[in-house]
């Protein structure tokens, strides 16, 4: 989107905002980085040395990807965007709704509030980025600290948030209805889940071998990890910003 | 001078209704009715000029601009009541002034704020301790201050009290008395329209039936009733929404087709009669298909 249009959906967020009981998106991101960082650390020390592993990843990969959707939840019932939680929560749908139909009849246009449903993507996108860095870059230090690290386990991590961020994103530019909506943003944890839950069944030898299997993954770790990362959330937003260029004839769509 | 308003094969498609091909226009100066019976089409007409959804075909402009490609000079130029309060109810009028400051070029606040005095409607309170024609009042605010050339109210006065109803009547009247700016009032209570509408177009099943004004109704209609024994079958197919019963007949005509109506009495038709007359010809037919 031109500066022009970021400027005037930065405007529309303004105006929605002086509704919203919860003030600064901006500040809420930093909020839940932080309190999923607080979650690793208070896990971290307390849990056995095996499990840790199991942990972090498990706490990064579910709570990020669930966190990451409340941002995306609550920025939508603020600007009042009914199309992507039409059905979910009669109180978030009445709050939603009213605020949208207020915000229509303002001189903004319909593609303002596709503009801002964007630009939020954008920040929890590079949000979602930076802690996959920091994730990265943590292992490096436990790897250093002497505990084993496998590179499979990053990989999953990575490459399930890259899965997601791409759901995400769709979902984003097509304003699917809340079912499948819901269903798309849980469905890459699930993998992670299942994953974790395996691996950390396995005796010691069978997860040796089991892990060789997902030994491709091990490109999204380290180094060429955080580049992967950066490459397809640069990519993303790329992506996006030429859907929206050609997107025409939007409306507000409020129920 | 443009016309405010101009709809052209306007269409729009739901699982049980399809709004087709609709068409009217509202010149300056011009309070227009929109009326038809309960599903018609009313409101999914207004949705469509304020792109609350979108249409499948057709063009809608405002003073001469598109409401797709110029939506924000159009919402600059609309104000918009509707049925249901759409201010978000947690918040004072105070907060909307402010949202509504940052978003209208020409927002108005001392004006705004004397109607809400004019009324008077508190600044602080929250628009959920407000009764329905406080919230209506309180919408008409904000539509009466950012210079709006085109008032569009969604069946405003349903639920009002009759003091209020006038209120707002006169309200709209004094906004077209410039002879610049317009309303379209849709409605199911045809009463309020005989008091202040110019043009009255009715809608029946997603179908516009009409487009004319007050005075070309009267011209272009009776309304005549009769003992039952002055419909011949040489007549009867000439009425309009026919209601026969055991005392007499009532029934809409054409006023080229009173010469074959002998004894009956006439008078001029309001939008009431234009609107149940037309929809129990429109029932009549349908049943009439259906055999």
């Amino acid at each position: 989107m031109t500066v022009t249009e970021r400027k005037r959906a930065a405007r529309f967020e303004k105006v929605a905002r002086t509704y919203g009981s919860i003030g600064n998106v901006n500040r809420m991101l930093v909020f839940l980085i932080i309190a999923v960082l607080i979650i690793d650390a208070a896990i971290f020390p307390v849990a056995a040395a095996e499990d840790q592993l199991f942990v972090i990843f498990f706490i990064h990969g579910f709570m990020l990807s669930l966190m990451s959707e409340l941002v995306v939840l609550m920025n939508t019932y603020f600007i009042g965007d009914t199309s992507f939680i039409a059905d979910t929560g009669n109180i978030t749908l009445a709050g939603s709704a009213y605020s949208g139909k207020f915000l229509c009849t303002l001189p903004f246009e319909a593609k303002d509030l596709f503009n801002l449903r964007f630009i939020h993507f954008e920040k929890q996108l590079s949000m979602v980025a930076v802690s996959m860095i920091f994730l990265q870059i943590a292992a490096e230090f436990l790897r250093a600290m002497g505990y084993t690290m496998e590179p499979e386990y990053i990989g999953v991590s990575c490459l399930s948030a890259i899965f997601f961020e791409a759901l995400l994103l769709i979902v984003t530019l097509t304003g699917m209805k809340s079912h499948y909506a819901i269903i798309m943003i849980f469905a890459p944890t699930l993998p992670l889940i299942i994953f974790c839950e395996y691996m950390d069944g396995l005796s010691e030898q069978e997860a040796a071998e089991a892990i060789k299997i997902f030994s491709p993954l091990n490109i999204f770790s380290g180094v060429p990890g955080i580049i992967l990362m950066i490459i397809a959330a640069a990519a993303m937003a790329f992506i996006g910003e030429l859907c929206l260029k050609h997107k025409k004839d939007v409306s507000w769509n409020i129920k | 001078m443009n016309n405010i308003l101009e709809i052209t094969g306007l269409s729009k498609s739901y699982k049980d209704f399809t709004l087709d091909n609709a068409g009217f226009s509202i010149e300056p100066g011009t309070v227009m009715g929109l009326i038809g019976q309960n599903g018609a089409g009313k409101t999914t007409i207004i949705r469509l000029i304020m792109n609350m959804t979108a249409r499948e075909s057709g063009s809608i402009t405002v003073c001469g601009l598109d409401n797709l490609g110029d939506e924000i000079a159009v919402k600059n130029k609309i104000g918009f009541v509707s049925d249901e309060c759409y201010l978000y109810f947690n918040t004072t009028l105070s907060r909307t002034a402010k949202a509504c400051a940052a978003a209208y070029e020409n927002w108005d606040g001392k004006k705004f704020s004397g109607l809400l005095k004019k009324w008077g409607l508190s600044e602080k309170k929250k628009v959920m301790t407000f009764s329905k024609g406080m919230q209506t009042k309180a919408m008409l605010a904000v539509a009466l201050s950012h210079g709006a050339e085109l008032l569009i109210l969604d069946e405003p006065t349903a639920g009002l009290d009759p003091v209020a109803r006038i209120e707002v009547l006169d309200i709209l009247r004094e906004f077209v008395s410039d002879g610049k700016r317009s309303v379209l009032f849709s409605t199911h209570i045809t009463g309020d329209l005989d008091k202040i509408a110019d043009v009255i177009t009715l809608i029946i099943d997603g179908k516009i039936q009409e487009s004319t004004s007050i005075d070309m109704i009267e011209d272009k209609y009776a309304v005549i009733s009769g003992s039952n024994d002055k419909l011949t079958p040489e007549n009867e197919p000439l009425t309009i929404g026919l209601r026969k019963l055991n005392t007499g007949f009532e029934a809409l005509v054409k006023r080229e087709d009173l010469s074959k109506f002998k004894g009956v009495s006439t008078k001029n038709p309001n939008a009431e009669n234009l609107l149940t007359f037309s929809i129990w010809e429109h029932n009549k037919n349908k049943e009439a298909e259906k055999i």
